[in-house]
């Protein structure tokens, strides 16, 4: 932090991206010298196709194709450029060339005219073919898309009892028809960006026109606009860059891999953002009550789903408060646990060397490493550490009496209430560890303080103008309940949240004449 | 970069709250020594103290029935005294928040109990929930050491007798807050409950049974466990036990029990022509619970007489404790000044200051009226054929 202005100093005054300025070079009518700004462009790129050939009645008609070999539909260009081109028996050498191939020789769906040279690179490394002819100042850009993607497949990590079974792929237009074919109507709008100044990523702002909130797509317009980056790998990046309160453990982005969970967001009066490359989508703005939220929540009975959706607000605060809570009743406030109880722990720890917050810490450690080599190790391997997580950690270590076994229990349950809500674990993991030493150093007066800390830091945030908290705050309108900690019948939630959306009505089901 | 500097100061500042302060009462669990009870007997020397405390031993650790009493006796001058005195035995800290009962004994009692009551109300760590007892033997000691029968913990398992009380009414309950309003209030004396030993298959164990009376902080007597029962029906302290009319003098019935299933009394007092008068209105639910077969007592006429002759018992039981306690003891253990200075605070004021002698004289009227509202789950008692 002390070093900062030094380090400004040597830093390189250049740009992210050497500026390659193609804005001055304009095509010419010799088809060779063309070709040849092409070849310098590309230089010590072998995969760059170019592909010369004439037309057979009339020699003078040259043309030359230029692609990225892997990247293209051979099928198209074979069958739907080069054959009628050459096959052609219409075609005269003159200036309107270039407008005659495009309407009435080449058999394609997107064919665009250009001079533009950036443009032309631009569309060969997306896949697309570039159409050069003899004699014309002008190019045409043939959409010709066509490389291997992943099949659509359920998402592993968001895996619901019920409920559709499609995720996203890593191709974007697949993605946008996976959700325009579960919202059909115009005013679904799909605004592209392209962001990366290296990447070149495309990237899709999703809304419904109309219950969107005008405000707030302004603002992401905004943001993602400030964006400046050399390239866009997942839409990690975006989450992490124009989300607000950069530095806070809670996020104002939600993402998902699942279709249906956008739709629903969408008709909630959220906005999506979907990035080519990658099944992660995010949504906007996104609240805390959300991550207590799953999509199954609307698709199962209500009942059911108010009761998981309590569990798992329980679970959180089980997750963030047991060790804390523990070592602050244990070394503090003994006197507040059942006598019976308290006999049973004070023999559970006679003989452990460690006091009880480094017990604790240990632990957590210790579960946390054995999540985190769940997750890395190859799957194969998975035995190893189920023996070694229950037996030696578990068994064996309080046999040994290193631990004491009403410790075990309690890094238990917290680890596995934590592993019940994986889009919250990062923040869990430290606000737990942080009521642990407060709780540590002041017993249950320092719980009760991270707690409050813990409250107005997530009042204050506002997700992109709009409360974090809303919803769990307000009392006054019972209305705003219904979508919350639990879930009404669909018949009740008759309005969407007001600061969310420009059109509350959303739902005129009347149950009476049922 | 100013904003940045100032930011990692106040870090640096605030992580040192933490650690400057250190951990304040922070002390961990098994280096407490979990007191479970105590007694309170007359040392050795004159004047002062021997308390002896029941802690629960670990020693075992967490294996089956590993967790023993272990009992430390020390000396001192006042009962904290003692207290501190015992971690020099004990080595670790003596932890109070779990105590349950506190025994003492007729020596210390006659002298007066208010020391105690007020350490244990003073401390932080003992609670208002602790149980006073006094014991009936010589001293209070040998009733901790006495074996316990289901539970590791001698002093539990006397807390647990008395918390059952209510299915045998043979004596009174006392926290200590409760020690501490009849001890300050006024028109009413202290009673608290009595422990003695009895033999129970061959072995010596405590047995809660009786009061102890007392004149202010001193013990004046102690009334039998039977004794107890016909005193808390007048302090309205009945909910539930037995009545047995075995003891009607005349044997109309014999072994007939009735269990109580709800009890209400009112104390009112009376004043006529300047004498005091009190009334004692209860009204009793009974059940039938255990029958002889030798008289019918279900159909409308055995019913009728069993019910007079359990009232007349009940009252005739009544009339000799209150008896018993004005005359031999002469303290207002019911209550019954307290009932008058609610009712009649300003004739209270007048005679307030003399009510020790008072109450020795004054008149009471039983009234019982009772209920036979079940007869358990039979209808008619088990006839014998004949052989």
């Amino acid at each position: 932090m002390f070093y900062k202005r030094k380090r400004m100093k040597d830093m390189p005054k250049d740009n992210i991206k050497q500026e390659e300025n193609f804005n001055d070079i304009n095509l010419e009518e010799d088809l060779d010298k063309n070709v040849s700004v092409f070849r310098s462009i590309f230089k010590d790129d072998d995969t760059i196709i170019f592909r010369w050939f004439e037309n057979q009645h009339n020699n003078l008609i040259k043309l030359c194709i230029i692609f990225v070999d892997g990247m293209i539909n051979s099928e198209i260009v074979n069958e739907n450029i080069i054959r009628p081109i050459v096959s052609s028996n219409t075609l005269k050498s003159d200036k309107t060339i270039v407008d005659r191939l495009c309407n009435k020789i080449i058999v394609s769906n997107n064919v665009e005219k250009t001079r533009s040279l950036s443009k032309l690179v631009s569309s060969i490394v997306n896949g697309d073919t570039v159409l050069l002819t003899e004699g014309s100042k002008d190019a045409l850009i043939i959409s010709s898309k066509g490389w291997q993607t992943r099949s659509i497949e359920e998402p592993e990590t968001e895996k619901t009892l019920r409920g559709p079974r499609e995720g996203f792929t890593e191709s974007l237009l697949i993605n946008l028809s996976l959700l325009r074919r579960k919202l059909k109507t115009s005013d679904l709008k799909f605004k592209y960006r392209t962001i990366g100044v290296r990447s070149n990523t495309k990237v899709c702002i999703c809304y419904i026109q109309g219950i969107a909130n005008e405000k707030i797509l302004q603002e992401l317009y905004r943001r993602l606009d400030a964006i400046n980056i050399d390239g866009l790998l997942d839409s990690g990046y975006i989450q992490e860059i124009i989300r607000d309160r950069p530095f806070s453990l809670f996020k104002t982005l939600g993402s998902t891999e699942r279709p249906d969970t956008v739709a629903g967001k969408l008709l909630e009066g959220r906005i999506a953002i979907l990035v080519d490359g990658t099944p992660v989508a995010l949504t906007l703005p996104s609240l805390f009550i959300e991550y207590f939220q799953v999509s199954d929540d609307y698709y199962v009975n209500f009942y059911f789903s108010s009761i998981g959706r309590l569990l798992r607000i329980f679970g959180f605060l089980i997750t963030i408060s047991l060790p804390a809570i523990y070592v602050a009743l244990i070394t503090y406030h003994p006197e507040m646990i059942p006598t019976s109880l308290i006999m049973n722990i004070s023999a559970a720890r006679e003989g452990v060397p460690f006091p009880t917050i480094v017990e604790a810490i240990g632990m957590l450690f210790v579960f946390e490493l054995l999540r985190e080599t769940g997750l890395r190790m190859p799957t194969f391997m998975g035995q190893a550490l189920s023996i070694v997580g229950a037996l030696v950690i578990g068994q064996a270590a309080v046999d040994a009496k290193f631990i004491s076994a009403p410790m075990i229990i309690i890094i238990a349950l917290t680890g596995i209430t934590g592993l019940m809500l994986p889009r919250i674990k990062g923040a869990v993991i430290i606000i737990r560890l942080l009521f642990l030493f407060l709780a540590s150093f002041l017993g249950l007066y320092g719980y009760v303080l991270g707690m409050a800390g813990l409250l107005i830091h997530l009042l204050e945030i506002n997700a992109f103008g709009i409360p974090y908290m809303y919803k769990l705050m307000q009392i006054d309108p019972l209305e705003e309940l219904k979508d919350t900690a639990i879930r009404a019948p669909w018949w009740y939630m008759k309005y969407r949240q007001r600061l969310l959306s420009s059109n509350i009505l959303r739902n005129k089901t009347d149950r009476r004449n049922m | 970069m100013k904003r940045a500097k100032v930011f990692t100061l106040l870090v640096i500042i605030v992580l040192n709250i933490f650690l400057l302060s250190g951990c304040w009462n922070y002390r961990e669990i098994e280096d407490l020594a979990i007191v479970s009870g105590l007694a309170v007997d007359k040392g050795r020397t004159e004047g002062t103290y021997l308390v002896t405390f029941e802690i629960v031993d670990f020693r075992g650790g967490d294996k089956e029935d590993n967790i023993k009493s272990e009992k430390v006796e020390a000396e001192g001058k006042t009962i904290f005294d003692a207290v501190r005195n015992a971690i020099r035995i004990s080595a670790r800290r003596l932890f109070w928040s779990h105590a349950d009962i506190a025994i003492i004994s007729q020596d210390v009692a006659r002298e007066g109990i208010i020391q105690l009551i007020d350490f244990i109300n003073r401390d932080a760590e003992p609670r208002e929930q602790m149980q006073i007892l006094i014991s009936k033997e010589k001293t209070a000691k040998e009733l901790l050491e006495h074996q316990s029968l289901l539970t590791d913990i001698q002093s539990f398992e006397l807390e647990k007798a008395i918390a059952h009380r209510e299915s045998y009414s043979k004596t009174p309950g006392a926290h200590v807050h409760d020690v501490i309003n009849m001890l300050a209030g006024d028109g009413i004396a202290l009673s608290l409950p009595a422990v003695g030993t009895v033999i129970n298959n061959g072995r010596k164990v405590s047995e809660i049974s009786g009061m102890a009376m007392f004149h202010e902080d001193k013990l004046i007597g102690i009334l039998n466990g039977e004794n107890t029962k016909y005193f808390l029906f007048v302090k309205d302290e009945i909910n539930r036990g037995l009545l047995t009319l075995n003891e009607v003098p005349e044997r109309a019935y014999d072994d007939i029990t009735l269990e109580i299933s709800e009890n209400n009394t009112k104390v009112t007092s009376l004043i006529s022509y300047g004498k005091i008068t009190m009334n004692i209105d209860i009204k009793t639910k009974v059940s039938i619970a255990e029958v002889d077969i030798s008289k019918n007592v279900i159909d409308e006429k055995g019913r009728k007489n069993l019910k007079t002759t359990a009232e007349q018992m009940l009252k005739t039981n009544i009339e000799n404790v209150i008896k018993l306690v004005q005359e031999d003891y002469g303290v207002d253990v019911f209550g019954f000044g307290d009932t008058i200075k609610k009712e009649n605070p300003e004739l209270w004021k007048s005679i307030g200051g003399d009510w020790s002698t008072m109450f020795k004289k004054i008149k009471t009227n039983v009234y019982v009226e009772m209920e036979i509202i079940s007869s358990g789950q039979m209808a008619k008692p088990i006839k014998i054929g004949g052989s």
